[in-house]
């Protein structure tokens, strides 16, 4: 099963192996590892996650590009060794290594750990939002009452024990799928309803727009596209809110229905309705994505400038 | 707008509920959905009372009908609503008063209805913002 997902891993097993100081294994699953990385040493944090579903290849390669571009700066780059004094950088590059390995959406369990948090009462698109009939439909949302997987709880761990002491946190969780342009989505999913952090949402949107001018994203509420229930980020969300801090988590949803337009015959392909084939469109998307990650780094750094 | 709204009206076919608290709840989340959807404001001035009770609604338009259904959990009573009304209320998929207003309230859910006698209303305003609900408890309304 390893070799199936041997492309992340192995880049994965590189990172690790250059910056062993760094990484840590979260949990194994099937024997397979969820790894992460730590950087920096200041308050506020930046977690960056990819892999959370396993089609959707694209969404880990972007995190372990934006990982092994930090990896390969610290040996030289003093401004980056500055904004890491202001600030930590967690990356989780692949939270469902069984479900990359098997090349399917959900976990070994058939879950997807995207829908498998504490399911709010209302809310949630037929189906698509999360379904609890069976694991072998997609987005099943595990049994009810059932404690959550262990990728998601690795996931939530890791996140609150991050946040716990910071005053301000961005996540950014890289995922391929739905439309033809890349989107920026905020929470709430389970609701189209504001969330109670919308000024510091809208004050991330506008930073975003002078800070990158002509960028690709559409900076929109989750719920805007479609309403899910079990959504790990609102979970967080609503939990950090809960315990009095600020967590502002993002979704990078890549628009692969541009790349199955440019190139129809990979549609065919499971895979291929996720992601770039063609080399050079993979390379497109891989560097494509790193003006936001370094907007993020340093909206993280400064969140007291702007906030 | 028009194919959110529809998204919406379909996520609110989805919610079957049976119990009246339940379905009051139901309401409330697609009352504000469809606000959202639209991007329109929603201010709630005042706090609902405890308990389940009537409320009139005072409302002009049925974006106000639905800003007030936002603003506190009610099941509406559509039999005292303009026909026009019902229909959008139907095609939004939202959840109304199915059982005599005594066994709703009985069953610890609100009721809402185009009631002038009712000891507590939900009057609406129209806003350059959006909408503001004023929540007038009787107590309120003896100061008032």
């Amino acid at each position: 099963m390893k070799q199936l997902a041997a492309g992340p891993l192995a880049a994965i097993e590189r990172l690790v192996a250059a910056q062993p100081e760094a990484a840590s294994v979260l949990a194994h699953v099937d024997d397979l590892p969820i790894h992460a990385f730590r950087f920096g040493s200041g308050k506020p944090v930046l977690i960056v996650t990819g892999g959370v579903h396993g089609l959707e290849r694209i969404g880990s390669e972007v995190a372990i590009a934006f990982l092994g571009s930090l990896v390969t700066r610290l040996a030289w780059d003093q401004v980056l060794h500055d904004a890491l004094a202001r600030c930590r950088v967690v990356v989780v590059p692949l939270v469902n290594p069984v479900g990359m390995a098997r090349a399917q959406r959900a976990n070994g369990n058939g879950v997807d750990l995207m829908r498998n948090a504490p399911a709010h009462p209302l809310g949630g698109t037929p189906l698509l939002g999360g379904q609890r009939i069976s694991p072998r439909l997609p987005w099943f949302m595990g049994a009810a009452g059932a404690p959550m997987e262990t990728e998601a709880r690795a996931l939530v761990d890791l996140v609150e024990a991050e946040t716990a002491a910071s005053p301000f946190a961005l996540a950014l969780d890289c995922h391929s799928g739905f439309g033809f342009i890349d989107r920026l989505w905020y929470p709430y999913a389970r609701t189209r309803e504001p969330l109670p952090d919308r000024p510091a949402i809208d004050a991330l949107g506008r930073l975003l727009d002078n800070a990158l001018p002509n960028h690709v994203y559409r900076f929109e509420q989750t719920a805007q596209a479609y309403t899910i229930r079990g959504d790990l980020w609102d979970y967080l969300y609503d939990r950090r809110r809960d315990a009095g801090g600020v967590l502002l988590p993002l979704t990078l949803e890549m628009g692969s229905w541009a790349w199955v337009r440019k190139n129809p015959l990979q549609g065919l392909s499971s895979l291929g309705r996720f992601n770039p084939i063609k080399p050079h469109r993979q390379r497109r998307t891989l560097r494509r994505h790193l003006p936001l990650f370094e907007f993020l780094l340093h909206a993280a750094a400064s969140y007291d400038a702007w906030l | 707008m028009m194919l959110r709204l529809a998204g919406l009206a379909l996520d609110a076919r989805a919610m079957t509920c049976r119990d009246v608290v339940e379905r009051a709840q139901s309401a409330r989340w697609i009352a504000a959905n469809a606000l959202a959807t639209r991007g329109i404001h929603l201010a709630v001035e005042g706090t609902a009372p405890r308990g389940a009770r009537v409320f009139g609604l005072r409302a002009t338009t049925f974006a106000a009908a639905i800003a007030a259904i936002a603003a506190v959990p009610v099941l509406i009573d559509a039999a005292t609503l303009p026909r026009h009304w019902r229909y959008l209320l139907r095609a939004l998929g939202m959840p109304v008063l199915t059982e005599p207003p005594a066994a709703a309230i009985a069953a610890g859910a609100s009721v809402l209805g185009c009631d002038a006698d009712a000891p507590c209303e939900l009057a609406v305003d129209e806003g350059w913002q959006g909408y503001r609900v004023r929540i007038a408890a009787p107590q309120r309304m003896l100061v008032a």
